[in-house]
């Protein structure tokens, strides 16, 4: 009977380590939350263990010795100031009406996989930003770039519109632009679409970057390159060579001679690596030629 | 002579060093630690603060999520939360006594009882919910203590220079995944943060601060929760352990 009883014990006090090493969030803890905690910090102050092990002095690693994941570019998203102090619900809510129909999200008209196509060398030649030819290929993992609440993916399907939205006519066919996004009108509701070339709106989204390419500017968002035409800006073909820092949702990373590039919205970007920071730079693709074959004469 | 000498000293000798130095297997860096402990005295000491969380969520290659996290805490018991991401606008608030939790876009909230201080809310709501507070690990007060007793490698890495900011990276590691972590060394306030499971790049946790604000004066408004006169009442989930 005491055998039992030795034995319950053992169970219930690994039972309540496991469930303690529950508190966790990302990393293990051991908790702290239960301390008194009278005075005004945070987190009642810091306390460390009396007991650590030994600690020695190691060189640097010159990288870490992980794959590391690439940084998210937030400098778009990153606020200067905060104003979201009380609780006014009523003006988020009214932000966020549109509702929005998961079950039609994963459409995905992006990715055209059937092209055998190869990066277009002959260019490198030309002159880009005041460097020659496309930068030097540095592979860092795609990572959808998240604009923000008002930024839905192409193929997204929302079966009400947003009150910001403008209704803008391109060859006979009604697209709804918000933010940034175009929309055009379906059963039931709207579904995100890539902008047609040479449309023309009058409003560029928060978080357009601007892009000078040979002496010629052009404005980037969500995978769409826009030209300022008088007080309007044309939505026009992804210029070769232009370096951009994000690339939203919707793109897949390819294999091209043994490289991997993104291709969103059919168009090829190469990733490269510029002061530190992950970019993407325009590549012109060009068909591949069909691999000769041996003919027995 | 000489052999006595081998026997009595040196060999001893050479075992200590090299259990103390190796640990068995495990590597901790006096530097490294050191960070990790001036990073959380910092934030032991702060009576408030607040930050925008940048965070990238990622299980696998096609399931990689976003979101933005504007966070305020004021000691000992309050905090308040909002999030942007893939499920909309959702806010939380910690007001010492309730948790409130509101989604934006389905007009829908839930208010509980909760512990009397941030980090036993946090465990509690962690524990019982299964909800997961931005970063939530440097605040912690035995952060060092926790890293320590779950990675066998605490070791400092080159610095590095993030968007123009300068940091110290430290990474802490085991067989089966690795932390790591830049302080700012302008305001030795962490700066980014990545847990990742090792040999697996597309399972990533990545976070980068910014906004920090130290010991900004929050008004308890900022705390409380009124819900909406149109919202609904639905209770919270409870975790499936």
């Amino acid at each position: 009977m005491k055998k039992y009883t030795y034995i319950t014990f053992l169970f219930l006090l690994i039972f309540g380590l496991s469930v303690n090493d529950a508190a966790a969030q990302r990393v293990k803890h051991k908790g702290g939350g239960s301390r008194t905690n009278t005075g005004k910090s945070i987190n009642g102050g810091s306390n460390r263990s009396s007991s650590r092990p030994t600690t020695n002095n190691y060189n640097k690693s010159t990288k870490p010795n992980k794959t590391k994941p690439n940084k998210v570019d937030n400098s778009k998203n990153v606020k200067n100031s905060k104003t979201n102090i009380g609780n006014d619900n009523s003006k988020n809510v009214k932000k966020n009406k549109v509702e929005i129909d998961n079950s039609k999200k994963n459409v995905n008209v992006n990715v055209d996989n059937s092209k055998n196509v190869r990066v277009d060398n002959r260019h490198s030649n030309r002159h880009y930003n005041g460097r020659r030819g496309y930068h030097p290929y540095h592979y860092h993992p795609y990572r959808p770039y998240y604009y923000g609440p008002h930024y839905h993916p192409f193929g997204f399907f929302i079966t009400t519109m947003a009150v910001t939205v403008i209704v803008v006519s391109h060859n006979n066919q009604p697209y709804y632009y918000d933010n940034g996004v175009y929309y055009v009108q379906g059963s039931g509701g709207y579904t995100v679409v890539a902008p047609p070339t040479n449309i023309v709106v009058n409003t560029l989204p928060e978080g357009v970057e601007k892009i000078t390419l040979n002496d010629e500017v052009f404005y980037y968002f969500g995978g769409a390159f826009y030209v300022q035409t008088k007080e309007s800006y044309k939505v026009v073909e992804a210029p070769d060579g232009a370096i951009i820092t994000n690339i939203p949702e919707g793109g897949e990373e390819v294999d091209l001679d043994g490289q991997k590039y993104v291709i969103f919205n059919n168009t090829y970007y190469q990733p490269l690596t510029q002061d530190g920071k992950s970019l993407y730079q325009v590549v012109s693709v060009v068909e591949a030629e069909p691999e000769e074959t041996s003919t027995v004469e | 002579m000489m052999k006595k000498l081998i026997i009595f000293f040196i060999i001893p000798t050479l075992f200590i060093v090299s259990c103390s130095s190796d640990q068995g297997g495990k590597q901790y860096d006096t530097q490294a630690v050191a960070n990790l402990d001036n990073l959380s005295e910092l934030i032991g000491n702060l009576n408030s603060c607040s930050y925008t969380l940048n965070v990238i969520n990622a299980k696998s290659k096609d399931s990689v999520f976003t979101n933005e996290h504007d966070v305020y805490m004021r000691g000992p018991d309050k905090m308040h939360i909002t999030s942007n991401g893939r499920k909309g606008l959702k806010a939380y608030w910690y007001d010492g006594k309730q948790f409130s939790c509101f989604t934006y876009n389905k007009n829908i909230y839930d208010t509980v009882d909760a512990p009397a201080n941030i980090i036993a809310a946090i465990d509690f709501l962690h524990d019982k919910y299964g909800i997961d507070f931005p970063a939530a690990d440097f605040f912690y007060p035995r952060f060092t203590d926790d890293i320590i007793d779950n990675y066998n490698h605490v070791l400092m890495m080159d610095d590095e220079t993030i968007d123009q900011v300068d940091c110290a990276v430290i990474e802490a590691s085991n067989d089966n995944e690795f932390v790591q972590i830049w302080i700012e060394k302008a305001t030795k306030l962490p700066y980014k943060l990545i847990i990742g499971k090792t040999g697996d790049s597309n399972n990533y946790y990545e976070a980068i601060f910014s906004n920090w604000e130290i010991n900004p004066n929050l008004p308890d408004v900022l705390f409380k929760f009124t819900p909406p006169e149109n919202a609904t009442r639905v209770e919270l989930q409870v975790k499936n352990n």
